[in-house]
């Protein structure tokens, strides 16, 4: 999925494609689903895919205030939690009441819930933009969490409220046991909120939303009220939040109020941020890229969350465009034709940042070793190499990598700078 | 004569500090009018208060003969009363098109709407067509805001102003920072888009001040001490001390 990021339009638009064209990553995102689960057969690869098609719609969702309005919710996750929650319910209800509701579409419960939420919560948080939506959206999603504690009967106590999504009885030919069936909910949801969103950012709510990122109050004077448009994208936001939480539910099978609390809004943050704002499919890339590292990495390395810290602030510092945004220069380089000219100092600089990356991998590993893990002994492997936490050498190995990547790779961005000069010089000429 | 705009014992404290005094001004339908000042008399913030971006303390503004004081912009652009800035104002991450297209929605009725896409609008379209050729800015079209030359954007900020379809344009040193050729060219393209509209403009230039104005007022310690034709201005002995006098040794 990561190629099609690539294909898609910028959100600022360029100028207009025809309809075939435009729909071409359409197109292609939806065989690359098709594909997925034929490739990845195993119930667990399934599972992980039915994850990131989630948080990936969540992240989308978010988006839509980060990088299209220009708010920093603190608090999306309530509705991420509060979509599950609803569509948890609706499912046990309605398998007590004997209706054969269609699975599939319990997630439109869940995001006309959420919906109605998010338009109670964006009236009381749309007033301004900035620091003070940002701290009543946290306010409003702790005030959430704690109430939660106070009706058991919704929100389960510790263990949380499961249900079986098999109760409703099948119905478009599954019977919604298998993963792969939640597998088709997941991918078509996902096309479908995808391509809700996408349409959004492109009707005149979608530029008024732009608008209120880039100069709010501007937008009082030419005749529209910046809080309507704060409070229209936080519900649209909210909505589509709800059926990515509905969607959790279903491959679940189970809710806890953790699923709205902080920690589920800070990765739909750092998923999107990480992802890239500024490109539509961004969110998905960041999606995918923290999902795997939260399923994978923590499998690999107890320090899977010193990693995930490590590249947030990689790419707040280095790369605030995000990963999508790596993409698209890299996609530009290719189409300047001087990409051959610049090749080797890439290369270089490549080699550079890999052993960067190798150090920080050795030391970040010893370092755990040596301190939370030190009961498993001094001995371990880290990327086929033989280390000791107690061993200087190691050690050293670990500095050496990181001094001299970093140190090596400075001149070489230099050179990379003058050779990117001269040669927009050489086109200009 | 009728009025497009009344300004009726306007006053405006920020703390014990009262900085617009007890304004009265009229607007006639269709004139351009200057509004001169010494710095500090109070003008920008007198725009502010027309527009509706802060609260009189007191006293009436009466556009079309309905009280806007206190109302927010909104309400007021929508009325038909709208305003550039003196510091460029406009939304620079978007396109020179997306810019506009925002500014003629209201007008044209599609509001909020998220139906349609907006490049579906034949209305939108056409309108931003005619207004980036009005404007100058048609080579500009798909580029964003922030990427225009200075005189482009204070082209642009102007643009969103008309865009909105309001008879009356309250501009604010529209011309500020630019040197004289730019100023000849900012010129011409302000008489040319808001032909038949009423216009307010507050400006230091005096040569385009008296080239441009049908009257001007004379704001001075958040008070008008003199309106009328450029030449009664020129002529008054009180405008002469208090304020042309100052502003050629500013000038100098």
């Amino acid at each position: 999925m990561s190629v099609n990021a690539a294909e898609t339009p910028q959100q600022t638009s360029t100028p207009q494609k025809s309809g075939l064209i435009s729909g071409l990553p359409w197109v292609a995102i939806a065989v690359a689903l098709a594909l997925l689960p034929m490739i990845f057969t195993s119930n667990s690869m399934i599972s992980t895919l039915n994850y990131l098609g989630t948080m990936a719609i969540f992240a989308l969702s978010y988006n839509v205030l980060l990088g299209q309005t220009g708010l920093l919710s603190l608090g999306h996750g309530t509705f991420f939690g509060l979509g599950g929650f609803i569509a948890t319910h609706a499912v046990l209800h309605m398998a007590d009441a004997g209706w054969n509701f269609p699975l599939p579409l319990v997630p439109l419960i869940g995001a006309a819930g959420a919906l109605v939420l998010g338009f109670f919560g964006g009236w009381l948080a749309s007033g301004r933009g900035g620091m003070p939506f940002a701290m009543i959206t946290l306010g409003l999603a702790e005030l959430v969490y704690a109430a939660a504690a106070l009706f058991p009967s919704i929100y389960g106590s510790e263990e949380g409220i499961s249900m079986d999504r098999m109760d409703l009885g099948a119905s478009f030919g599954m019977d919604y046991g298998p993963t792969l069936d939640i597998y088709v909910i997941v991918a078509v949801w996902f096309l479908i909120c995808a391509a809700l969103l996408y349409f959004f950012s492109k009707t005149p709510l979608g530029l008024l939303a732009n608008s209120v990122r880039d100069n709010a109050e501007r937008v009082e004077f030419i005749g529209f009220s910046s809080k309507r448009v704060r409070m229209l994208a936080y519900a649209i936001a909210a909505a589509i939040a709800g059926v990515a939480g509905s969607l959790a539910a279903l491959n679940f099978e189970i809710m806890t109020v953790n699923e709205l609390g902080a920690a589920t809004s800070t990765l739909v943050l750092l998923m999107t941020y990480i992802g890239g704002t500024k490109h539509f499919f961004g969110p998905v890339l960041g999606a995918i890229v923290i999902g795997l590292m939260k399923i994978w990495l923590s499998d690999i390395s107890s320090a899977w969350m010193m990693y995930f810290g490590l590249l947030f602030i990689f790419v707040v510092m280095v790369q605030p465009a995000g990963l999508a945004g790596i993409l698209m220069s890299g996609v530009t380089l290719m189409r300047s034709g001087t990409f051959k000219m610049q090749a080797p100092l890439l290369a270089l600089i490549g080699l550079t940042g890999l052993a960067t990356l190798v150090g920080i991998i050795v030391l970040t590993e010893l370092a755990y070793r040596a301190g939370l893990d030190a009961g498993l002994g001094p001995q371990m492997t880290v990327l086929w190499l033989p280390l000791n936490a107690t061993s200087v050498l190691s050690w050293g190995f670990g500095f050496v990598l990181v001094a001299g990547g970093v140190l090596t790779m400075r001149p070489l961005l230099d050179r990379l700078d003058t050779l990117r000069h001269s040669l927009g010089k050489g086109e200009m000429a | 004569m009728t009025n497009a705009l009344e300004i009726k014992d306007l006053r405006k404290s920020f703390g014990p500090v009262e900085i617009i005094r007890g304004v009265n001004l009229d607007l006639r339908k269709g004139e351009r009018h200057a509004l001169i000042g010494p710095n500090g008399a109070g003008k920008s913030t007198l725009f502010h208060l027309i527009s509706g971006r802060i609260t009189p303390t007191s006293g009436q503004i009466l556009f079309d003969g309905k009280n806007i004081a206190g109302h927010p912009p909104a309400e007021i652009v929508r009325a038909g009363l709208s305003r550039s800035f003196q510091i460029t104002n406009i939304f620079p991450q978007m396109t020179v098109t997306e810019n506009l297209r925002c500014a003629v929605l209201w007008k044209l009725g599609h509001r909020y709407t998220l139906l349609r896409p907006t490049s579906s609008l034949k209305d939108v379209a056409a309108e931003c067509e005619r207004l980036l050729t009005e404007l100058g800015l048609t080579h500009r079209a798909h580029d964003t805001a922030d990427s225009l030359t200075y005189p482009e954007q204070r082209a642009l900020e102007l643009g969103l102003a008309v865009a909105s379809g309001a008879n009356t344009l309250l501009l604010d040193e529209p011309m500020a920072g630019m040197s004289h050729s730019e100023t000849d060219a900012a010129l011409q393209l302000i008489m040319k888009v808001t032909e038949g509209k009423t216009l307010l403009m507050v400006e230091h230039d005096m040569g385009v001040i008296f080239e441009m104005a049908d009257r001007i007022s004379v704001l001075v310690y958040g008070e008008i001490i003199a309106t009328g034709t450029p030449e009664e201005i020129r002529a008054n002995p009180a405008v002469q001390e208090a304020y042309l006098g100052a502003s050629e040794e500013d000038a100098a």
